[in-house]
């Protein structure tokens, strides 16, 4: 049973949209025993019907962002599902990740932590290959993913962090 | 604010409908003198990047189209092409096929019921909201969505976007324990699409009768999916070739999706309440008492209880998923030869929101020519013309009333904008 589940979410055929899916790829099998790895292109909501998310105490989400910040600012969020608004995140569907963590919180299947880490991301066209600012993110994206898996975070980190 | 003669209501984005859109109504001196339903989400000009490419290609690109309902592009995709190539599948590949299909339409009307429209007649914003009281029902749905998924992963590859499904049948058999396995997750859905119903039934649904034409399909032997030939309210019936004849589509300015319509120039529905109209009598005797439980009218002209045919058309596809499962033997091949073609080739399947229709025309293997028509592009008149009557039957509604009974009457034929563009945002005029 996995204690953990990292996903990393967007349309890999979308421009920066793929940078959930580059940081799966950067980190490999880099991950303690325990967790479940998962990739999520187009149906966020399909997440609810794997047994990995009901058994995380920990589901961590590395997905597209746009705020407004610079392209390559990292988003470190700890989610509660209620904290969301109706429409958060960068989405072409109409359920989409924030409303699927507002759903599972309202269905009382949200793990002990959720932790979202978002990069801001600028070309959302068709090709793919992010731009550069998003591709440097990674490797910083890979060692929050890191701090949070091996180390002591929980009940340390801030709610929100922007670096 | 009731009783208004004149009355504008912009309503900017349709929700919990798929793609980009708006409605406009204009209200002069108590009539209603406009209704539009405008499609501005950019057309995707699939039909022209398949000329050119080689026949075996359709399946896996119009696939794309839709992410709720691609097998339904494959399998009119592969009825068209196998069609103009003289290609006949094995009753077995059929019966893969309409696996598939019972899987998708299990995921689509799952998703509809519960995510899309039963917020409507609960007066929640969406299943979200609807989640806090409801959970048990939330759950429900989640759970038929996830046995539709799992067929459809198990007999497709995955749930979206399909990858198993050639010209001919399968690149893969599943094997038999897999199928068998699904049983799992499609027992208990069968009792959820039971208990679906019985929820549904106990809505308080509004009252609607269109009186247009209804369109879809019918085979002798067995409720519409995967095949069968054109027909309409009116006891018209003709084959899947002669669609051209029978519907025309037009361009207008509003919309960046073509309006269907009939070629004598009437609205017409597809979807369904014309799939239940012309096909109840091929239900099963316990499904058909279910139906009459509920309350269901035959036909069932209200697009209102348009989620109580969902429900009986869930129940169904469990059914039918359940007979296919335990009947299941691996095709052996999996696919059947299918030749370079020339000629013409029509196809038409029952996709959960009405007839898809592909046309290609071949030569030697290569596509010259595709014309695709989803349900949704056919449907926009027959929901312009009910969204004229909501607003004619309830003019007494306050501004926000009548916009959310006109957001719901759009929801009722589950409009997906992406197929149609393959369209929303309400705006109601009442100067």
């Amino acid at each position: 049973v996995n204690d953990t589940l990292i996903i990393g979410l967007g349309n890999p055929l979308r421009g920066d949209d793929a940078v959930g899916h580059r940081v799966i790829e950067a980190l490999g099998d880099q991950v303690p025993e325990g967790t479940a790895v998962r990739r999520c292109e187009g149906d966020p909501l399909g997440l609810l019907h794997l047994a990995e998310w009901d058994e995380a105490d920990r589901i961590i989400l590395v997905d597209a962002v746009r705020s407004g910040r610079p392209p390559g600012t990292i988003h470190h969020v700890v989610l509660d599902g209620y904290d969301l608004p109706a429409r958060p995140l960068t989405s072409g569907h109409g359920i989409d990740i924030g409303d699927v963590v507002r759903l599972a919180a309202r269905l009382h299947r949200l793990p002990r932590r959720v932790v979202l880490i978002g990069v801001e991301v600028a070309e959302l066209g068709l090709g793919t290959v992010p731009a550069p600012a998003t591709e440097a993110a990674v490797q910083r994206v890979l060692g929050i993913l890191r701090a949070e898996l091996w180390g002591e975070v929980a009940g340390e980190t801030p709610a929100s962090t922007v670096t | 604010v009731s009783h208004r003669y004149d009355r504008a209501i912009d309503v900017e984005g349709l929700a919990r409908v798929e793609g980009e859109g708006s409605l406009r109504v204009r209200v002069r001196d108590g009539r209603v003198e406009d209704v539009e339903l405008r499609i501005y989400e950019p057309p995707r000009f699939f039909e022209a990047l398949l000329v050119g490419r080689d026949q075996s290609e359709p399946p896996d690109i119009t696939a794309r189209i839709c992410g709720i309902c691609p097998a339904a592009y494959q399998m009119s995709a592969v009825n068209a092409i196998e069609s103009a190539c003289g290609v006949v599948p094995t009753p077995e590949i059929v019966d893969l096929r309409r696996l598939l299909y019972c899987g998708e339409w299990i995921e689509s009307h799952a998703l509809h019921i519960y995510f899309l429209h039963a917020p409507d007649f609960l007066g929640y914003d969406g299943a979200v909201e609807m989640a806090t009281h409801h959970r048990r029902e939330v759950e429900r749905g989640l759970a038929l969505r996830k046995a539709g998924n799992a067929i459809l992963e198990t007999v497709g590859g995955r749930a979206v976007h399909p990858i198993n499904v050639r010209l001919g049948g399968f690149y893969r058999a599943p094997p038999i324990e897999r199928v068998r396995s699904l049983l799992d997750l499609v027992g208990p859905a069968r009792e959820a699409a039971l208990e679906t119903l019985g929820w549904a039934g106990g809505f308080d649904i509004p009252q609607l009768h269109t009186d247009v034409p209804l369109l879809g399909l019918v085979s002798d032997d067995r409720y519409p999916m995967e095949s069968g030939e054109i027909a309409t309210s009116d006891g018209m019936r003709v084959p899947v070739a002669a669609f051209e004849e029978l519907v025309a589509e037009e361009q207008v300015e509003r919309s960046t999706a073509l309006h269907g319509r009939l070629a004598d120039g009437r609205t017409y529905l597809t979807g369904p309440l014309a799939r239940h109209a012309l096909n109840s009598s091929r239900l099963p005797p316990d499904v058909v008492a279910e139906a009459a439980r509920v309350g269901l009218d035959v036909p069932c002209r209200n697009p209102f209880a348009s989620i109580l045919v969902r429900s009986l058309e869930l129940l169904y596809a469990c059914d039918e998923a359940i007979r296919l499962i335990e009947a299941y033997r691996p095709p052996s091949p999996p696919s059947i030869g299918v030749p370079p073609g020339s000629g013409v080739g029509h196809g038409a399947t029952e996709a959960p929101r009405g007839v898809l229709y592909h046309r290609y025309e071949l030569d030697a293997g290569t596509i010259t020519a595709a014309r695709i028509v989803p349900p949704t592009a056919q449907n926009q008149r027959a929901i312009e013309a009910d969204l004229r009557r909501v607003v004619e039957e309830n003019l007494d509604l306050d501004d926000g009333d009548l916009t959310w009974r006109c957001e719901q009457a759009i929801r009722n034929h589950d409009p997906c904008i992406s197929c149609a563009t393959h369209f929303l945002r309400l705006e109601v005029e009442r100067s």
